[in-house]
């Protein structure tokens, strides 16, 4: 499994991927701050069998994440990616916008725990 | 009817309880003073006008209220007491009101104006009342004079339009306070949860790191929100404008920020000539070159061996300009508006700031009369506009 983390935030880096490789030891993780220089490796890394999981920051300068989302969309129509989307906002307006895009499983508040993501392999039977 | 004082069409009636016999002249000289001491007494100026707009009577606060000697009054067409500009349209209303009279209040809706002996205008109510006597129509005017309620509604509308204005400021800050103080706080909760998976599996090497990364945050947190306090506070506080040396203002910003750009290694350039000066709130025109200083400072550019930063300021025709330059990271060209809200950051420099000094900036200089713009993203130039007030 492939985790990708994108958040401007280094230390929420630090918090997601902690508890990513506490939950999923066996995962590969990347981070990217600038969400642009994730758009080449998700479509690239989408194509293979792997599942391929994206944790991704809303809230950044520049490209936000839903910035992010529409890029991936127009580079392709259903990415083969599992979009978890992070953010410290609790808009319900972020969360339906969020939602609508096809690629986004699950609106996370931060900070990402264990528990969420134990709750994302179970939902998924990982 | 009764001889010599008559009654209106309407419910006027001079003087009710009042009987008079035909010949009781005796009696008839006794109401007459009556009612003169009754219309002088009245706290408005009342006229009388007959069918062609003549003056023929008005009472003694006639002349309080618009300066023209009383006498000087009777058999001058009621136009005198009109502003030039509308008293053509007077004479139309009036015939047009001879037609049909009514007990009625004048140009309803309408912002009236008299004018006084002296020319100048003031705003008024007034009251009409038609009036059928032996010898003919007269209209009866009392005109009020309502400068003072005017004057107090106009500051009522400035005073709530100043009050909605801040409520407005006040909900938006309470807002983005809520909203973007949350960030930090969940990281910090994220950064407790992992030091205690540390601690509990018993893995203890990078609690340190994570707590020193928790404490940076808390404290920055903590200077956000006495900072989100000032810029509260920014909407609501004035101070008095006093004669500012701009040399020396800048130069005492520039000893506080020492410590930050000795951390920085800018070099700042300094072009005000010594003799400059301003009229304007001392405070805000500290804190807003403080954060405009301190932004050039923080933003600096790992990459190129000279760092500078350049402040200058000078007054032009109508306005006072101060620019800060620096060759710093830069801000993109689309940021250019947003850069000025509340929260906005050009780039997710870790430790340069949370988006509340130019947000700041933008609420001293708009409280100012001025204004405040990006006018290069490469290098970083900002320039602030003041209006120059007098004195200068």
């Amino acid at each position: 499994m492939k985790v990708a983390v994108i958040d401007d935030s280094e230390v929420d880096r630090y918090i997601a991927t902690r508890a990513v490789r506490a939950e999923f030891p066996r995962a590969t993780i990347v981070e990217y701050a600038d969400p642009t220089e994730a758009l080449d490796p998700v479509v690239e890394a989408g194509k293979h069998d792997e599942p391929f999981l994206l944790l991704l920051d809303l809230n950044m300068p520049r490209v936000s994440g839903f910035d992010f989302l529409d890029q991936l969309r127009d580079r392709v129509a259903s990415p083969p990616v599992l979009v978890l989307v992070l953010t410290s906002s609790a808009a319900q307006a972020d969360r339906d916008a969020a939602t609508r895009y096809g690629c986004v499983h699950g609106y996370i508040e931060k900070p990402l725990t264990r528990t969420h993501l134990r709750d994302l392999a179970t939902s998924l039977a990982l | 009817m009764r001889p010599g004082l008559g009654h209106g069409r309407g419910e006027f009636h001079a003087y009710p309880g009042v009987r008079l016999s035909k010949d009781d002249s005796t009696a008839r000289e006794l109401e007459q003073a009556r009612f003169r001491t009754a219309l002088d007494a009245a706290p408005n100026a009342i006229l009388m006008a007959d069918a062609e707009g003549a003056i023929v009577l008005c009472n003694r606060h006639t002349q309080t209220v618009f300066g023209h000697p009383r006498n000087a009054l009777v058999g001058q067409p009621i136009e005198v007491l009109i502003p030039d500009h509308v008293a053509e349209q007077h004479r139309k209303h009036r015939a047009g009101y001879a037609q049909a009279p009514s007990p009625r209040a004048m140009g309803v809706g309408r912002e009236l104006l008299a004018r006084r002996a002296d020319g100048s205008l003031f705003p008024v109510e007034v009251a009409l009342q038609p009036v059928t006597m032996d010898d003919g129509d007269f209209v009866i005017a009392s005109v009020v004079d309502i400068t003072a309620r005017v004057e107090a509604q106009r500051t009522i509308d400035i005073q709530r339009d100043e009050l909605q204005r801040q409520t407005r400021e006040l909900r938006a800050l309470a807002r983005s306070t809520s909203h973007d103080l949350k960030g930090p706080l969940t990281t910090i909760v994220g950064l407790a949860s992992t030091m205690i998976d540390d601690l509990e599996s018993g893995d203890p090497r990078e609690v340190v790191r994570i707590a020193e990364w928790t404490r940076t945050l808390a404290e920055r947190t903590a200077d956000s929100v006495e900072r989100l306090r000032e810029i509260a506070e920014s909407s609501l506080d004035t101070h008095p404008e006093t004669e500012v040396a701009v040399a020396e203002a800048i130069e005492e910003v520039l000893v506080d920020l020492e410590a930050v750009r000795e951390r920085s290694g800018v070099e700042i350039r300094i072009e005000i000539a010594a003799d400059l000066r301003l009229r304007t709130e001392h405070p805000r025109f500290t804190s807003i070159t403080r954060n405009l200083i301190e932004n050039a400072l923080l933003h600096h550019d790992a990459q190129p061996k000279v760092r500078w930063a350049e402040i200058s300021a000078a007054a032009r025709a109508t306005s006072f300009r101060l620019t800060v330059r620096d060759n710093g990271v830069g801000i993109p060209e689309d940021r250019r508006e947003t850069i000025f809200e509340l929260f906005e950051r050009a780039r997710a420099t870790e430790g340069a700031g949370v988006g509340i000094g130019l947000a700041l900036v933008r609420r001293h200089v708009e409280h100012l009369g001025g204004s405040v713009r990006l006018e290069a993203g490469h290098p970083t130039t900002f320039v602030v506009e003041l209006p120059l007030r007098g004195g200068e």
